[in-house]
């Protein structure tokens, strides 16, 4: 079988699978609806009885939620990777995820306290402030040293510090919408509803469209900065580009399900493994399908494991990433990780 | 007129001048060799002479033209130039890593168009790499890879190409490979070359003009290989022993 119809069998295995998660995530839960209920209730569209409101406006966009963010954070992984040159890095690991959870929560502790009503785009421009704070840190860092593995301490560094005013912030906060802000801080995919949706969904597109624009320039890149100036690539505006994109990316998630840990980091890697190939057209769209389909398992885990008691949703992407991440590490590490 | 002319250059980083006074020409079909101890700006010089650097004063031409007059598309349509770092990959076909090399020429997402593909396979013929095509780049040999990389240096159809060290690391065998490919490929295309080599013993039949760098920051000698490269004046260049090239290159 040549390759590009092992792609293809591939990336037909990988939506099928997301199809198959988003059926067991909207039959399951802790109301029991039976599937022929579910069925007739999404064909109908019909939202006025309990069954209706809590498929459609609770399980479905949570649904989507997973996908397009979860997605958005494997895409977002593997633009900063390309700025790097380096397969271990990620939003949530360089802290970058939580520069942007330090200023959501302060928008919206600050925004309760004078009683001003914000709404989800003004998270979303919070989170890409912090996002690009905490990203311009990153690559203060990066200038000065050229390890990846110091740079990977730094970040985890800035996202501790970031969470722990956080943490401070949301503990003295008084108002009492205040455990909303603690979930959410946490990360979970049960915050966001439709209003939202229409937010962030044309984000993700764009970020997907503006990825793929960029894929031949992510591919000549990748074999070095000289390597990519001297074919006549705008090498400080291609890397500008993908921190924006990256960033606007990663802010996005933030706003909307809070920090998410290791998708972005672990999916690319597993996309470029599962399909065998480094092409951006192949490995762009793989890391954000896997991406769906992983945070789709992983929320799915979160609310039933211990049902009703939900877990945060980096708790489960957490037990399944880190351990990709430690064994990109391990295959490393006669390199310069 | 000549294609590439260094006149009075400052070649260095940021104001700093690492090679001072450099001024040289590099003719059409001619391999210019730019030989010299470790660390004595040879590469600084390459880079240069590609735009990947600016001269911290002085000025360059390609074709009689200043090369800060050109853009970086109209400049590396005629420059291709080959670095010494080593590529990184995982999944790629030698295809793939040639490919990369025709990035001006393809579409937007890259895509191939039948002349393309014609172009890149002529190139690896050429270098004699298209049997490797389907093969995973990492699981090349290092004389196999540098072969790819020169395919990949000319799969853009350069009047100049630029090189650094590239057989260094290669086994004398696998350098005399590379350099017989390279010396092929000027005669047949007859480009322009301009390249670093630490291979003394090669440069006679490589070169057809050297550049000596000294340890001065400042070009020692420079012209006809074959004249140049004698035992007392390697010595000195090299900072060696009196006898001691004779008794190693003869």
């Amino acid at each position: 079988m040549n390759k590009s119809k092992k792609h293809t069998l591939l990336f037909i295995c990988l939506i099928f699978a997301i199809f198959a998660l988003v059926l067991i995530n909207i039959l399951s839960g802790s109301v029991g609806i039976g599937s022929k209920d579910v069925i007739s209730i999404l064909l109908s569209g019909d939202k006025s009885s309990v069954d209706g409101k809590i498929i459609f406006d609770i399980r479905l966009p949570r649904i989507i939620e997973a996908i397009f963010l979860g997605g958005a954070l494997a895409l977002s992984g593997y633009l900063l990777q390309t700025f790097f040159l380096n397969p271990i890095a990620g939003p949530y690991i360089l802290g970058i995820s939580s520069g942007a959870k330090l200023f959501v929560a302060i928008l919206m502790v600050f925004a309760l306290k004078i009683g001003f009503a914000m709404n989800s785009l003004m998270l979303v421009i919070a989170a890409f402030i912090g996002s690009l704070i905490a990203t311009a840190f990153v690559l203060i860092v990066s200038v000065r040293v050229r390890s990846m593995s110091i740079l990977i301490v730094c970040g985890v560094m800035v996202g501790y510090i970031c969470s722990a005013i956080t943490e401070f912030i949301v503990t003295f906060a008084d108002d009492s919408n205040i455990v909303n802000l603690h979930n959410w801080s946490l990360g979970t995919f049960s915050s966001a509803g439709w209003s939202d949706a229409w937010i962030y969904i044309p984000i993700v597109i764009a970020g997907i469209i503006a990825a793929i624009f960029m894929s031949k320039t992510i591919e000549a890149y990748g074999f070095g900065e000289a390597y990519a100036g001297s074919l006549g690539i705008n090498i400080y505006g291609f890397r500008v580009a993908l921190i924006i994109v990256s960033s606007i990316l990663s802010a996005t998630v933030t706003a909307f399900a809070g920090p998410v840990s290791f998708v972005g980091i672990a999916m690319p890697h597993v996309a470029r493994n599962l399909f065998k190939s480094e092409k951006p057209l192949v490995v762009i769209p793989a890391s954000f399908l896997l991406g769906s389909a992983f945070c789709l398992l992983c929320d799915l885990l979160a609310r039933s494991m211990f049902a009703p008691t939900e877990l945060s949703i980096s708790t489960v992407t957490a037990v399944f990433g880190a351990p990709i991440v430690i064994s990109m590490m391990m295959g490393r590490r006669n390199e310069n990780v | 007129m000549s294609d590439i002319r260094f006149d009075n250059v400052k070649v260095g980083y940021d104001g700093k001048v690492i090679v001072d006074e450099v001024s040289f020409e590099a003719e059409r079909g001619c391999i210019t060799a730019l030989i010299g101890p470790n660390g004595a700006g040879k590469s600084t010089i390459l880079k240069t002479a590609s735009g990947l650097i600016k001269p911290v004063d002085g000025s360059v031409y390609i074709y009689g033209r200043p090369i800060d007059e050109y853009s970086a598309k109209d400049l590396y349509s005629i420059v291709s130039v080959m670095m010494t770092d080593r590529i990184k990959t995982k999944f790629m076909t030698c295809f793939d890593v040639v490919r990369v090399g025709r990035y001006r020429y393809t579409g937007i997402f890259g895509g191939l168009t039948d002349n393309d593909k014609r172009v890149i396979k002529e190139s690896m013929e050429m270098i004699g790499v298209w049997e490797l095509r389907d093969k995973d780049y990492n699981t090349l040999s290092d004389g196999q890879k540098q072969r790819v990389l020169l395919a990949r240096s000319i799969v853009s159809s350069p009047q100049i190409l630029i090189m650094d060290e590239p057989a260094s690391f290669l086994d004398m065998g696998r350098k005399i490979e590379f350099f017989d490919a390279l010396t092929d490929l000027v005669k047949k295309k007859s480009i322009t070359v301009l390249i670093s080599m630490h291979e003394v013993e090669l440069i006679k039949k490589v070169a057809d003009k050297v550049i000596c760098i000294g340890n001065e920051g400042k070009i020692d000698a420079m012209g006809d290989a074959k004249e140049l490269i004698r035992p007392e004046y390697m010595e000195r260049l090299f900072n060696m022993d009196k006898g001691k090239y004779e008794e190693y290159y003869g």
